[in-house]
């Protein structure tokens, strides 16, 4: 029997809470349903959304020429960070839900579950660059805090192959006390 | 072309993309795929977050449901195994793959797909013995069992992935394959994650089934997720003869997404490029589905694979040319998988949160076109005529009753059988499963669902939608400890099922269950290392 917990108090589809889409049968009906693919969506492998500042030098990739893809373009431009006050998608990469949802407010403006953090300190400790509160935001969620060098970098640099040959040797004994008689269990 | 590759997303979508926006931006690199490893959280509303193995602190709606209204558009091609903490009632739906969202594929409980002449094959969920043989019987709601059992490997997956023969370049399990940190720079993994130490010394940390994969499919890259650790292998297998030469896969796990960690990585991979730019099905996977449907098992008996051993009929269901042949035939060399998306549930809306939403057990039309395409059978569907029929629903609901009362607690822990040198009692173990994790909290209350209006976030997670024993599940609370876990899990049902005066058999000790199951623990550092590596 089912767990009085988990029983739809009330089963919004017919046959018990088991739903077939395509009859529907009362109920929620999925909002504007449509397919993959139709206007609405952007088509696939389309353009990336937002601005993108083409033609910066990688540094510290482990791919050499960059292969045939993304490889950089002419102009030895230096780096530069982007802006760091705007790490957030553009406005024009939304839009409005389909459901008719009013508009998301901005990220990270505020706590979820209704606690707001202070961490006003004292005076003393105020900067002209905003609250501690502000500050901690900004580090934490920032994608520059989520970028590292090594995403570009060959993670197998220095490796060199190991035989299976040698580690099952090296590791045969361990396993017989493990596995002992019960090699393939799994799989039987 | 390139192909950036992700641990765990834990829902946050947003991150991901904005990472590699900013890739593209910086060193204007942009991969052309995106794959990751498990743990996607594709929740599209509050019935999918009832849905979803994972404590209740970490139970917020994210940024996937977003991508499924269509407010948001992939930028990248997105494909994704399975991991533990996922909505399973959503993934159900599509046990052979499908979009979860426009430019969002998810490759089923077991898949091959291609993309630019490039093969991916994958296999969702985490390796838990005690439900490794049984077939995919769940079904939402979920009950506390279920709810973590739906998303374990079964071996039927595994099965149909050995009968592969043509070469997989790339394949993706959410756990390790067993023994592959040998193949890598173990020190320095040990000196990142010191808890893991003695399961590695005592080769018994990660998926053996994954372990099967690996040496059978011998890919040219594996990718995994977890452990929420960067570690890099690198393997030569075994040739069957001096001729023969040896192959290689180059293992990348990777962490999760949060700021400052090993998440993302950007891999040159070969391909076609004369090959189109679609995500196509695999023509040899798709005679193998078709070899092996009629194995299709929806209950909880164990299934035994077939073997030559004089007790099956037949052994080998793999494709022969000629099936591989039908299937491009039929249709007609067009490989491409259509773009099909459809909802199937309402999307969640902050401005109208619906906290009592009830997950409903859905029979989605990607699925029935699949199976109406291939001649497959939904395993969704034959789980419902299962049920409907009148005589096997009783003994249906009977099994899960008697799972329930007896569950799995009662099962040895997966990855090795009993090790005294590993067992421990850890008087912090209920504690840090309820409170570990204080970097993921602060993260995951403020970044990933920042648009939660307040009082819905509190209203929710105060919500007992499921016992703690749901929540704060074994696998699927520590991925780096899945079955220290279990037990942990094991303690909090002795707990709840104690309040409901049905005790279970082993349990033993005080009531505040810090004793008696407990003393299956592997090892004590984990759960102090909680706080940073447990996770979702």
């Amino acid at each position: 029997m089912y767990r009085q917990s988990f029983r739809p108090p009330t089963p919004p589809y017919a046959g018990g809470g088991f739903r077939s889409p395509p009859s529907g049968g009362g109920g929620p009906v999925p909002p504007s349903p449509r397919g993959y693919g139709s206007p609405h969506h952007t088509p696939p492998y389309g353009p990336w959304p937002g601005p993108y500042g083409g033609g910066l030098s990688p540094r510290g990739t482990g791919f050499g020429g960059g292969g045939r893809f993304g490889s950089p373009s002419p102009g030895g431009q230096t780096p530069r960070r982007p802006q760091s006050a705007s790490p957030r998608y553009p406005a024009s990469r939304g839009g409005r839900s389909p459901a008719g949802a009013a508009p998301h407010p901005q990220q990270h403006k505020r706590s979820p579950g209704g606690y707001q953090r202070h961490y006003q300190g004292s005076p003393r400790t105020s900067t002209p660059f905003g609250t501690a509160h502000g500050r901690e935001k900004r580090e934490s969620n920032d994608v520059e805090n989520y970028y590292r060098p090594s995403m570009l970098e060959d993670p197998w640099a220095g490796l060199e192959p190991v035989s299976v040959t040698d580690i099952n040797q090296q590791y045969s004994s361990s396993e017989q006390t493990t596995y002992t008689g019960k090699k393939g269990r799994y799989f039987s | 072309m390139k192909v950036a590759v992700a641990g765990c997303c834990h829902g946050a979508l947003d991150k991901m993309y904005e990472t590699l926006e900013l890739l593209q931006r910086r060193h204007n690199v942009r991969p052309d795929l995106l794959l990751c490893c498990g743990d996607f959280q594709a929740v599209r509303n509050e019935a999918d977050l009832r849905c979803m193995a994972v404590p209740a602190k970490y139970r917020h709606m994210q940024t996937f449901y977003r991508y499924y209204s269509g407010e948001k558009k992939a930028p990248v091609l997105t494909v994704f195994i399975g991991g533990n903490h996922e909505a399973s009632n959503h993934l159900q739906e599509l046990p052979y793959g499908g979009w979860v969202a426009p430019n969002i594929y998810y490759l089923g409980y077991a898949g091959v797909v291609r993309f630019r002449g490039v093969r991916i094959g994958g296999i969702s969920g985490i390796f838990k013995s005690h439900d490794y043989r049984k077939g995919h019987f769940e079904c939402p709601p979920y009950n506390q069992q279920t709810i973590r059992s739906a998303y374990h490997v079964r071996n039927i997956e595994v099965f149909k992935l050995k009968q592969l023969k043509h070469p997989m370049d790339i394949f993706m399990s959410h756990d390790w394959p067993q023994s592959i940190y040998h193949y890598g720079n173990k020190k320095q993994l040990l000196k990142m994650k010191s808890f893991f130490r003695q399961e590695v010394e005592s080769n018994t940390l990660g998926s053996p089934a994954a372990s099967e994969l690996l040496q059978h499919l011998k890919p040219n890259y594996w990718f995994s997720a977890h452990l929420h650790v960067k570690f890099a292998a690198f393997m030569q297998h075994e040739t069957k003869s001096k001729e023969e030469l040896p192959k290689a896969t180059k293992f990348l796990a990777l962490d999760k997404c949060l700021p400052h960690r090993d998440f993302l990585q950007i891999i040159d991979i070969e391909h076609d490029p004369t090959a189109g730019d679609s995500l196509e099905y695999d023509a040899e996977w798709i005679a193998v589905l078709k070899a092996t449907n009629s194995l299709i098992n929806v209950t909880q008996s164990s299934w035994s694979v077939p073997e030559n051993n004089g007790l099956h009929a037949k052994w080998d269901y793999s494709a022969t040319e000629e099936a591989i042949k039908e299937v491009l035939e039929e249709l007609n060399h067009n490989l491409k998988i259509p773009c099909n998306f459809t909802l199937t549930t309402t999307c969640y809306d902050p401005s109208k949160p619906q906290k009592n939403m009830e997950p409903v057990h859905t029979i989605n039309p990607q699925t029935t076109e699949f199976c109406a395409q291939f001649g497959l059978t939904d395993i969704n569907d034959r789980i419902q005529q299962v049920k409907e029929e009148g005589s096997v629903r009783g003994e249906y609901e009977e099994e899960e009753e008697e799972m329930d009362s007896s569950g799995s607690a009662e099962e040895p822990s997966e990855y090795n059988t009993d090790n005294s040198g590993l067992s421990s009692i850890n008087p912090d173990e209920i504690m840090l499963d309820d409170e570990g994790g204080d970097e993921d909290l602060s993260t995951c209350s403020v970044d990933p669902s920042p648009d939660h209006p307040p009082e819905f976030s509190a209203s929710f997670s105060d919500i007992r939608i499921m016992p703690d024993s749901m929540a704060v599940s074994s696998d699927d609370a520590m991925d780096s400890t899945n079955e220290e876990l279990e037990k942990s899990g094991v303690n909090k049902q002795v707990e709840e099922k104690s309040l409901n005066e049905r005790p279970l058999k082993r349990v033993g000790g005080s009531e505040n269950g810090n004793s008696g199951i407990k003393i299956k623990r592997r090892n004590q550092a984990i759960y102090a290392a909680e706080d940073e590596d447990e996770a979702k």
